[in-house]
């Protein structure tokens, strides 16, 4: 442990200023991205979803052609990208922190209850999530959409919750196994305690950090796959302007108007590349032990 | 071993039991599949035969019992209401574009990970650590679809190298296996590295050190060996996932594979293909999983000779 701490105090000038400005960059981005989803009518010159079939394809201002009017040009029925961008950023953050409170809340009382009762109970819910985890994500929510019937914002958080509490659960019975070890549980026990009491105070706050970290880059991952959704077809229908599907709508474009499709696709990177950083950042300050994950 | 074995292949059976029995009672649980084939100017004659030759007159256990007794016999999951063939003969069709895809994207992420993973290792808190380490993360903060049309738009629009999509031409799949490749290779780079750093602390590293063996010698042979380990263990997991689970990729590149042929079923909303897609998937899945741990049975001897 020394060795990697003098190590990394004699890191380079640039690894080290990078290191502790990163994470206000992207605090500051991720601001920007909330501000604007909050805000979005305020922001959005234009209604993302109203088309003006003689403005088609105009390309973004720094082109030739292109205007402040639309900043970053129209897409193929005329509709403001930037406006567009704006308002899509509503559902990105919608999806991927409405679907992880709801599935880290179930997760993390399931896992608690396993990791409490132990035994056949614990057995059981164990199986249940090795069985919920064993197929890729974005596999299983294609076809759990597809089962849903009709995609809508709530039944793309339905599946996420379903296809992701398993995770959180794990977690949380793991290290309600470790807590429930402590000494302070027995003497929680002897003076009276209920099991709700000892679950919510005694086992939840130390279980708490860990799950906070593992919440924020989740976060990053689900409005990934959120994306994945809407680009295959399966996820929030249009004309809503969500980004996955922008993208998908400007494929075939790519040839002539990148645009279309390219710049709703930098914003998810950058807004998922913002969130994973500021993830990154806290579990080095939380739990360092959770790099391993 | 054997016993270890042994437990494990159970496991495996009941697992594809498990599956099949859950994707079928799922794909029912959304309502009549007959309803979505007759055409509502059908003739009560005309529906009845439909449900007769799709075998949907029958309750539902019994039609579980025909389907489970087709699987395990005749190996028939059912016919496509798409295509109106047996589902088997193409997922059979598609398999070996997935698997290709697979393999070659595979190499890709090995080329990519191994090397900028070693040396991060070696360097570790230098520049070339920090910039490995940044671009691991925006490797994973990367939508897959993203990186597809970038190269689409650079080497197949601009430089016209390689073909815009599907699988016409041998070069057809450098573009896809890059996407995919690229995608992967962040994570095993992270592994790599972490791995490595584990070993190169290891006292046989000090040793090899101390007895004077050269330095590259040290970290490709005695180090990367025993590295590979977990990164071995962890790309069987990961191919048997974009055997699968390349459907961004498939349908950017219009490459015919599983991950295609399962979008274009939920869009047509084909159940049994829908069915069969996921059971062929998961149990390509269960059976890798099974092989890692013959693999690592292998390759780790604590675990070959317990019990």
């Amino acid at each position: 442990m020394t060795d990697a701490q003098t190590l990394e105090a004699t890191a380079s000038r640039a690894a080290r200023l990078g290191r502790t400005r990163v994470p206000w960059f992207s605090l500051a981005f991720l601001v920007i991205v909330v501000v604007s989803a909050i805000f979005a009518p305020w922001i959005a010159p234009d209604d993302p979803e109203l088309g003006r079939l003689r403005d088609r394809l105009i390309p973004p201002f720094w082109q030739e052609g292109g205007s402040m009017d639309h900043i970053f040009g129209t897409d193929l029925l005329g509709r403001d990208v930037f406006s567009r961008v704006v308002f899509g950023a509503r559902i990105s953050l919608a999806v991927g922190f409405l679907s992880v409170a709801i599935a880290g809340t179930v997760g993390s009382i399931i896992g608690m209850i396993a990791g409490y009762y132990k035994g056949w109970v614990d057995a059981l819910l164990m199986r249940l999530t090795d069985m919920t985890l064993a197929l890729p994500l974005i596999l299983m929510a294609i076809v759990l959409v597809a089962i849903l019937g009709s995609p809508s914002f709530s039944k793309v958080v339905l599946t996420i919750v379903i296809l992701r509490w398993a995770f959180y659960a794990r977690q949380v019975r793991g290290e309600t196994l470790a807590v429930m070890e402590q000494p302070y549980i027995d003497l929680a026990r002897i003076s009276g305690a209920s099991t709700r009491r000892i679950l919510f105070r005694h086992v939840l706050p130390n279980v708490m950090p860990s799950l906070l970290v593992l919440a924020t880059l989740n976060v990053a991952l689900i409005i990934l796959v959120e994306a994945s959704l809407s680009f295959l077809g399966a996820g929030i229908p249009p004309p809503t302007p969500a980004w996955g599907l922008m993208v998908a709508e400007g494929r075939d474009l790519i040839k002539t108007s990148w645009w279309v499709s390219i710049i709703p696709g930098v914003a998810i990177f950058l807004t998922v590349l913002a969130v994973n950083l500021a993830g990154d950042w806290l579990r080095d300050r939380v739990d360092p032990r959770l790099r391993q994950i | 071993m054997k016993r270890f074995l042994f437990v494990r292949f159970l496991q495996a059976i009941v697992s594809l039991f498990m599956l099949v029995t859950v994707v079928f009672f799922l794909v029912r649980l959304t309502g009549d599949p007959a309803l979505r084939m007759i055409p509502p100017q059908a003739t009560q004659e005309v529906a009845d035969n439909i449900r007769r030759v799709f075998g949907l007159d029958k309750p539902v256990g019994i039609q579980y019992l025909i389907f489970l007794r087709e699987v395990v016999l005749d190996f028939h999951l059912g016919t496509s209401q798409f295509f109106m063939r047996p589902v088997t003969d193409l997922l059979s069709m598609r398999i070996w574009a997935s698997l290709q895809l697979a393999v070659a994207s595979m190499f890709v992420a090995f080329f990519i990970a191994l090397p900028l993973g070693v040396y991060s290792a070696i360097r570790r808190g230098s520049r070339f650590d920090y910039i490995a380490r940044a671009f691991s993360i925006a490797g994973g903060s990367l939508p897959s679809f993203l990186v597809g049309l970038l190269l689409i738009r650079f080497f197949a629009v601009e430089l016209r190298w390689f073909p815009i999509c599907c699988r016409s031409e041998p070069l057809s799949i450098v573009l896809p296996a890059l996407t995919l490749g690229w995608f992967v290779s962040a994570a095993f780079m992270r592994l790599t590295r972490s791995s490595m750093l584990e070993v190169l602390d290891a006292e046989y590293v000090k040793l090899a050190r101390i007895k004077g063996v050269n330095e590259g010698l040290v970290i490709w042979k005695h180090a990367l060996k025993n590295a590979l380990l977990p990164v071995v263990t962890y790309s069987t997991v990961v191919f048997a996932a974009i055997v699968g689970g390349a459907i961004v990729v498939e349908t950017v590149f219009a490459w015919p594979g599983l991950g295609k042929l399962l979008v274009d079923a939920v869009l047509t909303r084909d159940f049994p293909m829908i069915q069969g897609t996921v059971i062929l998937i998961g149990a390509i899945f269960i059976a890798t999983n099974f092989m890692t741990d013959i693999l690592y049975g292998f390759l780790n001897p604590k675990i070959r000779f317990a019990r």
